[in-house]
């Protein structure tokens, strides 16, 4: 039976970067049924869980997003033109399109940061922001 | 007016470098360099650190092959404490390893080295990718791909996780493995064994597409260098040091790790940050020698699986023994992890797999440690030195990079000199001169022991030293 695979990435040396991996954390502890993945950087290896998931959630920092926020978005597959040391969520699951023929519902729910010092530790903002990002990825979990 | 040829960087391999090709007044090559142009220094900055932290911190070279540097480092700092680890210790730090070189090659083989062989060495830049790869042949991308996980997900099984796990520790490993996570690895194996026979089928034939990268990727006489089992058996985890000769014979055998400065010596050349070594009893550059993938194919009787014997049998019933072109390393990393799948069934099938003893513990009885064994890219060296409190007082790590770093200039001037047409490199001859690196495989973070991508530049200058062409591509 498929279940749902959550995928916190970020860099947890990066104070803040890693609240993706932060909210991961926080949903398997809300849904042992789900598949959680916390990593450093998308790599097509993730191809293979995508491929076996019921939905697929990405949880990330983003820079560009008032510090704080937290946006969720459906998802599409895109193709990438070149590939060798970065992949995005869209481009991953280009990916798993491509090799599997299968792509599950994806989201994005990603979370504006702007303290990004040498830290293993998340900001107080970005604990807060790591627990409504969870929040937001259960909520989608429900309506799917 | 003679005139260089620059490519920076040098794209898909691991880490950041250049090439420099200078040219004759009449167009022809004169000359070629690879130069690394990159460092960051570990040897210095782990001095005053405790001893058993050396495993964790020296894992931090690599996000590729991290668990080489902890597996060589833990075995350095097993001779400082002065024990013999547990047998089934050194088990399960067999079958990390195996994991490591069947998840690396995996990358070597299908990430960045297919789209030059599945696409072809002409192809479109903008295709030449995992991407393309997967548009024109699907089912060699997922199965690089799936390769890639089964070894990186042994690793996190094992370890805890798959970049820079510590469960590798002076004296041994932290915990023993239990029968569910034997079961889950071994589950895995089977997929992985249909993978590579798929991949071998398909690409046995593709490797006869490309005679002229054969004769000149690299193909010249040289020393071969790596670990057997003593009797001529592959091993990657612990064993003496042979050295074979480009006509087969072996030259040295049973050298033994700590006598290293007797037989392998470095220079530091003014144009790169990455150290060339040599077979010191030929001295330099004579004692030029080549490890890795193909080496090991080149030193051994034979690897000790079935299957992986008759693949080799077949290889060396193609192309000869010993193979002198580096272009045969793509094959021998696809027999190598034939072989790593078929071990870690052997390995995981021994009873004792699961013994708890996996551990001893000890003061440090010893002032020095070295040690070696193989990591994906060839022979892995850690040599520490440490105080009457165990701080970390003087390190030296030889990294297969640089063992191959010779072989490598020199592959890269016969291919430059191949390709490089009337002072003028074109987009092909460029992929050529960059695949001709690619076939080793080479990790300059391990190298110079510095972090980075690896994007490629290729500058070629005049006889006067002035650059009269350049190819860049970002990694």
């Amino acid at each position: 039976m498929k279940r749902p695979l959550i995928i916190g990435y970020g860099n947890r040396l990066r104070e803040d970067d890693g609240v993706g991996v932060r909210a991961a954390g926080l949903i398997g502890e809300l849904l042992p049924g789900a598949e959680v993945v916390e990593t450093l950087q998308l790599t097509p290896e993730l191809v293979c869980k995508i491929a076996e998931a019921s939905v697929v959630i990405f949880l990330d920092a983003a820079v560009d997003q008032l510090p704080g926020s937290v946006v969720s978005r459906e998802l599409a597959p895109e193709p990438a033109a070149a590939w060798s040391h970065h992949l995005s969520p869209s481009q991953l699951l280009g990916l798993a399109e491509q090799l599997t023929g299968v792509v599950p519902p994806a989201f994005l729910v990603s979370a504006g940061v702007d303290h990004l010092g040498w830290s293993e530790r998340l900001s107080p903002r970005a604990e807060t922001t790591a627990a409504e990002m969870a929040a937001s990825a259960v909520q989608i979990l429900e309506s799917c | 007016m003679s005139q260089t040829i620059l490519i920076d960087p040098v794209t898909r391999i691991e880490g950041h470098a250049k090439v420099t090709i200078q040219l004759a007044d009449d167009g022809s090559v004169a000359d070629a360099r690879l130069h690394i142009t990159q460092l960051r220094g570990f040897e210095k900055f782990c001095e005053n650190r405790p001893f058993y932290e050396m495993p964790s911190l020296m894992a931090r070279i690599c996000g590729i092959c991290p668990v080489s540097h902890l597996i060589t480092s833990a075995k350095a700092c097993d001779a400082i404490l002065g024990v013999n680890i547990p047998a089934n210790a050194a088990r399960l730090r067999r079958i990390l390893n195996l994991a490591q070189i069947l998840q690396s090659h995996a990358l070597s083989v299908f990430h960045l080295s297919s789209p030059d062989l599945v696409l072809g060495m002409d192809a479109p830049p903008e295709t030449r990718n995992l991407f393309g790869v997967a548009a024109a042949a699907s089912e060699v991308a997922r199965d690089g791909i799936r390769l890639r996980q089964i070894g990186q997900q042994i690793i996190e099984t094992l370890a805890g996780k798959r970049i820079h796990p510590a469960w590798v520790v002076p004296g041994g490993v932290s915990a023993p493995l239990t029968e569910d996570k034997r079961d889950h690895i071994a589950a895995m194996l089977p997929d992985g064994i249909s993978a590579i026979d798929r991949t071998l089928d398909r690409f046995r034939s593709l490797f006869q597409r490309f005679p002229e990268e054969m004769e000149c990727f690299a193909n010249f006489p040289s020393l071969f260098l790596g670990l057997t089992d003593g009797a001529g058996k592959l091993e990657y985890y612990d064993g003496p040091l042979r050295v074979v000769a480009a006509d087969g014979n072996v030259i040295a055998s049973g050298l033994k790790a700590e006598d290293y400065p007797n037989y392998i010596g470095e220079v530091a050349e003014n144009d790169s940050y990455l150290k060339s070594a040599y077979y010191s009893p030929m001295g330099y550059p004579d004692g030029i020698y080549r490890v890795g993938p193909l080496a090991r194919l080149n030193l051994v009787t034979h690897c000790g699986t079935r299957r992986a014997d008759h693949e080799l049998g077949v290889l060396r019933t193609v192309s000869g023994a010993p193979l002198l072109s580096s272009f045969h390393y793509h094959h021998a990393r696809l027999i190598e992890m034939l072989y790593a799948v078929e071990r870690l069934e052997e390995l995981l099938g021994d009873p004792d797999v699961l013994n708890p003893h996996v551990r001893a513990f000890a003061e440090p009885n010893c002032d020095e440690g070295v040690a070696m064994s193989e990591a994906p890219r060839g022979t892995l060296l850690h040599h520490y030195k440490v105080d009457s409190n165990g701080l970390i007082r003087w390190a030296n790590l030889i990294i297969a990079t640089g063992h191959n770093n010779l072989a490598m200039n020199r592959g890269v001037k016969q291919a430059a000199s191949y390709f490089v047409r009337d002072g003028k490199l074109s987009e092909g001859a460029l992929n050529r001169v960059e695949a001709v690196i690619r076939t080793f495989d080479p990790c300059l973070s391990c190298s110079t022991h510095a972090v980075g991508q690896m994007p490629l530049r290729i500058f070629l200058l005049g006889p006067d030293g002035a650059v009269i062409d350049t190819r860049s591509r970002e990694s």
